[in-house]
């Protein structure tokens, strides 16, 4: 009987494996689905082709040229729709993945981009319609076939058939048991045909309340416990929620990523924005970005480190967690995520002292670390670690920090400052004394350098120094202020210690 | 004496209604009831609904309104060109007649005006017939950058008052009555200068007066314009977040002397605030006191609980409306409230950008779910980029249509153009769905409800029953281009009626709440002028009966609480619930 039962799982296993290929032996010779889509003899053209970016307007010629030599080639027609799906003109690559699939393009993968693109031209009844046909047809490994099965559940969910969406959640989960994304599915799934303890088992079996998924995850299990009508724990749970479903890998788009960079015009014009400090400008672009390619790494670090400078501290969190969970051993996106996590600490100190502003401290220690040992000589990760070590209270570790970074990179002239002052406020006059005297060779009014450097004198004993050193600091600063009332009270104090005069 | 006249009026279009409304179907049956067919569409399936005919007819050359929108676009990007505009249904002399003023745009701020700014304009009602333009002298005509209204009666006269929104400092006119309204910004301190967008005039603390409260967008100057690029790298609009720079909304609360005072920080207003465009106030979870939506732009929206102590808390996140279901803040534009489901809770609707669904949140007492997919309402509107939005019963089969006024925000250079104008869309029309349907909504062709399908860039969208035949016509405003009124012909109109609730001064009493009793049903509907999109519509709360020849009583809650029970009342009227003072003066 075992071996009876055996046998008929390895048969299942078979059929489901062998599906795609079951599928084209069974499907009819005239394929309606095709038949049906629209025939242009010619390409579609954006309109001002001249104005665009050079890099995305030559990538559309080429391909325009290639269709025009060869206009029975489901091939440049592909690479003409790829090229407008990475530059957001979604409904031209609409046209050009359905003159493809006339032209005999391979079927699975390019009904995916099909669906893709439709679904972000706002046409969601026809992606959906066009990821069935991909979740029926894509030749690829069980873990790539998955991804059309859960992405076509979340749009019926999204057309309300929780009831198809679920099967399509578990189809996604046959293939790809450790599937996030569809485990979430099968949760939502859960909660839209009223069953909200189940879509808190999955939650909590799956572990979907922690890692990656933990934000979103608690944003689904307030909503199951408030539909348990067990408020107060839904409310805890939502301290917990973050806005945002997780950018789920999808390797199914990586070709869309790549033409990302012949596209250029979007990540060349945000790149420049920020470079002019123009964060707010730069958000808009960097968004379409990552609409396209949600696990594009540069996107999510660009478009975290934006929202960091502009104060928006939750969504920089967001997107440099993103950063870090696709691309865990890329050492900027985690020094990225450090400093999202420091700012947020200390924001969260700064409002209300919570114990827990020391956690997520420690949090972004832990970060930064990581960050370091994958890349040893990044100066901006020892300048943060130590100035996370300042926060902490554990001074000397982070004035070496400061001065490692330093030593690293000093063009950066704030970075010698800072490491100055850590020497100072630990007491290693000598220390300080040489990184200010460096500093102030290069910006030699700086009023925090002059005076640290007078006082680092003062604490040497070198009170001849001192003396010049306090004058030329008054001169500097054109009067007595900025503390040099108090460098001269120390200086007269050590100068009796010294003498042994009470 | 005033408010006899006004009375008199009332009943004189009362009796015209009932001349002209009802139909005669013989059963006194409400087909709404439990999945029967509906007079003349085909119902149970997900098509198209196609009845015998368009649901409108486009008026506004033939009743004389002719209002082109300008919104003084050359060239420059300026945003708030694209975001424009909206207007008002207001009953401003009393006559039964819901006229209408049109809020004009003109040269953004900051462009060079090489002419004079045009004005708002006010048309007024003749008889449904016509309408006609009384702007002239009457002090409405407003010149700011406008945006939107709000109607009430702010000074307890019996008169509607308007307030405007502007880019720039808002405006607040007092009727004087006869079509004269006297700006008394100044005096009252209610000219917030922001970027005023959507407004209502609520009485948050239950004291007899109308305060105002006012929806700012983005903090925006024309210093502050960036430049944005289309994906094929040609100029084109920023979106809100580009600015990175949400501005806080306003609480006028009335001092009752013709003064307001600006209670925003006080009522705790100042804790949050995004990209606000579309507001809506209901008493949400049935506390007697009435609660605020503020729907953002791309950012979260907020759920201004009234404690009723002077006091709000935002408490959208924990009731479940600050994002959609899959926890993204969308672009909320319009937004409505209605009792969808029956169980005489208001739930919410807010509609968003291309490629975005509407955000339905059905409200389960405390707390809100995202049912928007459940409703049939997670893909159709999905193409466009929606603003004017309301839920009413355009065919009067008893079950609440919804219309949706769209215009893209951006060019979309890869899509098909709807028309010579590259942000013009198709408005859409989508029929409700009995219970045994699921309550699912189908779209309704011709597109939009009108043969043929009108293209603009739609922006506000104002509903009311202009010629009081008991079908609510829809005013859509569109950016440069000439306002469309949509009069309602849906073939086969069930039969209706429509209650005018007034306060003790004979104004419309804004937000009481009236639980009609037809057909062995009970529907709930409040009285409300601001939802929708930069609009303010028709007080009178209508009411499709289907077959239904009576309602069998009205119980309304006034605002302070003060409860009557009334009726029978026969279908094919406007029915005038005047609100009596007892004796000792008692609610």
């Amino acid at each position: 009987m075992r071996r009876i039962v055996s046998v008929l799982l390895l048969v299942a296993a078979g059929v489901l494996i062998a599906r795609p290929w079951i599928r084209s032996w069974t499907r009819p010779a005239v394929d309606r689905q095709v038949a049906a889509l629209p025939s242009f003899a010619s390409p579609p053209l954006p309109p001002g082709l001249g104005a665009m970016e050079s890099r995305f307007a030559e990538a559309i010629r080429r391909h325009t040229e290639q269709i025009a030599r060869h206009p029975d080639d489901a091939a440049p027609w592909l690479d003409l729709a790829v090229a407008y799906h990475g530059g957001d003109l979604f409904g031209m690559a609409v046209t050009c993945y359905e003159q493809a699939l006339r032209r005999g393009a391979a079927a699975g993968t390019t009904w995916y981009l099909l669906a893709h693109a439709r679904e972000r031209s706002g046409d969601l009844p026809g992606a959906t319609e066009a990821m069935r046909r991909a979740s029926e047809e894509i030749d690829a490994p069980p873990k790539e076939r998955a991804i059309p099965h859960w992405r076509l559940g979340y749009w019926l969910l999204d057309q309300g058939d929780a009831g198809a969406a679920r099967s399509a959640f578990e189809h996604a989960v046959a293939l790809d048991e450790d599937s996030s994304a569809a485990w979430f599915g099968l949760a939502e799934a859960a909660l839209r045909l009223d069953d909200p303890a189940g879509a808190i088992d999955i939650l909590e079996r799956r572990s979907l309340l922690r890692g990656a998924e933990r934000g979103a995850g608690h944003a689904l299990l307030a909503a199951a416990l408030r539909a348990l009508g067990r408020f107060d724990a839904a409310d805890e749970a939502l301290r917990n929620a973050a806005p945002g479903r997780p950018a789920w890998r999808d390797t199914l788009l990586a070709g869309v990523s790549r033409a990302r960079s012949e596209v250029g015009s979007i990540e060349l014009s945000a790149g420049r924005l920020i470079r002019e400090g123009r964060y707010a400008e730069a958000l808009p672009l960097l968004q379409r970005m990552l609409a396209t390619a949600p696990d594009d790494r540069r996107a999510l670090n660009l478009l975290g480190t934006s929202y960091l400078r502009l104060g928006r501290h939750d969504e920089a969190l967001r997107h440099l967690g993103d950063a870090v969970r696709i691309h865990p051993r890329h050492a900027q996106s985690r020094l990225n995520h450090a400093a999202a996590l420091f700012e947020a600490a200390r924001r969260a100190a700064a409002t209300d002292g919570t114990p827990g502003a020391g956690a997520s401290t420690a949090t972004a220690l832990a970060e930064v670390e990581v960050a370091l040992e994958l890349n040893p000589e990044s100066a901006g990760a020892h300048e943060l670690r130590g100035v996370i070590l300042q926060s902490l209270g554990r001074r000397h570790e982070a004035a070496a920090a400061l001065h490692r970074a330093a030593a690293i990179d000093e063009r950066d002239p704030a970075r010698l400052l800072r490491a100055a002052a850590a020497s100072f406020e630990i007491g290693d006059w000598a220390e300080a004394l040489v990184a200010f005297e460096r500093y102030l060779a290069r910006d030699p009014a700086q009023p925090l350098a002059l005076l640290g450097r007078a006082g680092a004198l003062v604490e040497l004993d070198r009170f001849e120094d001192a003396e010049h050193a306090i004058a030329h600091a008054m001169e500097r600063l054109g009067g007595p202020d900025h503390g040099i009332g108090q460098l001269r009270t120390r200086l007269t104090d050590r100068r009796r210690a010294k003498a042994g005069m009470p | 004496m005033e408010r006899r006249g006004r009375s008199r009026a009332l009943m004189g279009v009362l009796a015209s209604a009932a001349l002209t409304g009802g139909c005669d179907r013989g059963t006194d049956r409400l087909p709404a009831s439990e999945g029967d067919a509906a007079p003349g569409a085909m119902r149970g399936s997900e098509d198209p609904v196609s009845p015998e005919g368009p649901w409108f007819t486009e008026s506004a050359s033939s009743l004389g309104v002719h209002f082109s929108h300008a919104s003084g676009a050359r060239g420059a990007w300026r945003f708030p060109e694209i975001m424009g505009g909206g207007g008002a249904a207001l009953d401003a002399d009393g006559d039964g007649w819901m006229d209408l003023y049109l809020v004009q745009a003109g040269h953004a701020p900051g462009s060079p005006a090489d002419a004079e700014t045009a004005p708002n304009r006010l048309f007024r009602n003749d008889g449904g017939h016509a309408f006609v333009d009384v702007t002239a002298g009457s002090g409405a005509d407003d010149r700011g950058y406008g945006m939107g209204a709000a109607t009430g009666d702010m000074d307890g006269d019996g008169r509607t008052d308007l307030y405007i929104t502007n880019v720039g400092a808002n405006v607040l006119l007092r009727n004087l009555g006869g079509f004269r309204f006297q700006d008394i910004t100044a005096h009252a301190g209610t000219g917030d200068v922001g970027w005023g967008t959507g407004c209502a005039f609520v009485d948050c603390d239950r004291d007899g007066l109308l305060d105002l409260f006012v929806v700012n967008y983005v903090r925006w100057s024309p210093d502050a314009e960036l430049t944005c690029l289309s994906p094929t790298g040609q100029r084109d609009y920023c979106s809100p977040n580009s600015y990175s720079a949400p501005a806080p909304d306003v609480l006028y609360r009335n001092t009752g002397d013709g003064r307001f005072v600006d209670v925003s920080h006080a009522a705790g207003l100042r804790t949050a605030f995004g990209n606000g465009l579309g507001v809506v106030c209901a008493d949400f979870d049935g506390d007697g006191w009435t609660d605020i939506f503020v729907a953002n732009d791309q950012t979260d929206n907020q759920l201004w609980h009234n404690g009723g102590d002077g006091t709000f808390r935002d408490i959208a996140m924990r009731a479940g409306v600050a994002v959609d279901r899959h926890g993204e803040p969308k672009a909320g534009m319009g937004t409505h409230v209605a009792d969808l489901d029956g169980d005489g809770r208001p739930d919410l609707l807010v509609v968003n950008l291309r490629a975005q669904s509407d955000s339905f949140h059905r409200n389960r007492g405390g707390w809100f779910d995202d049912d928007t997919a459940a409703f049939g309402l997670g893909s159709i509107t999905r193409p466009y980029t929606r603003f004017g939005v309301a839920f009413h019963d355009f065919d009067n089969d008893g079950h609440l249509d919804l219309f949706v006024a769209n215009g893209r925000v951006v060019t979309a250079p890869d899509l098909p153009a709807w028309s010579s104008d590259p942000y013009a869309e198709p408005d859409v029309l989508l029929r409700g769905g009995s219970p045994a349907q699921g309550r699912r909504f189908r779209e309704v062709r011709p597109r939009g409800g009108t043969e043929p399908a009108l293209m603009a860039t739609s922006r506000g969208a104002i509903f009311a029953d202009f010629d009081n035949d008991g079908g609510m016509d829809v005013v859509v405003v569109n950016r440069d281009a000439p306002a469309h009124i949509r009069l309602n012909r849906a073939p086969q109109r069930g039969h209706w009626i429509m209650f005018r609730v007034l306060d003790t001064a004979g104004a419309d009493a804004l937000h009481a709440t009236l639980r009609i009793e037809a057909g062995g049903r009970t529907i709930v509907r409040d009285v409300r002028t601001a939802y929708s999109y930069l609009a303010a519509n028709d007080p009178r709360v209508h009411v499709g009966l289907g077959m239904l020849r009576h309602v069998d009583a009205v119980e309304v809650t006034w605002p302070d609480g003060h409860r009557r029970r009334l009726g029978p009342f026969d279908a094919g009227q406007v029915v005038v619930l005047e609100r009596t003072v007892p004796p000792d003066g008692a609610p």
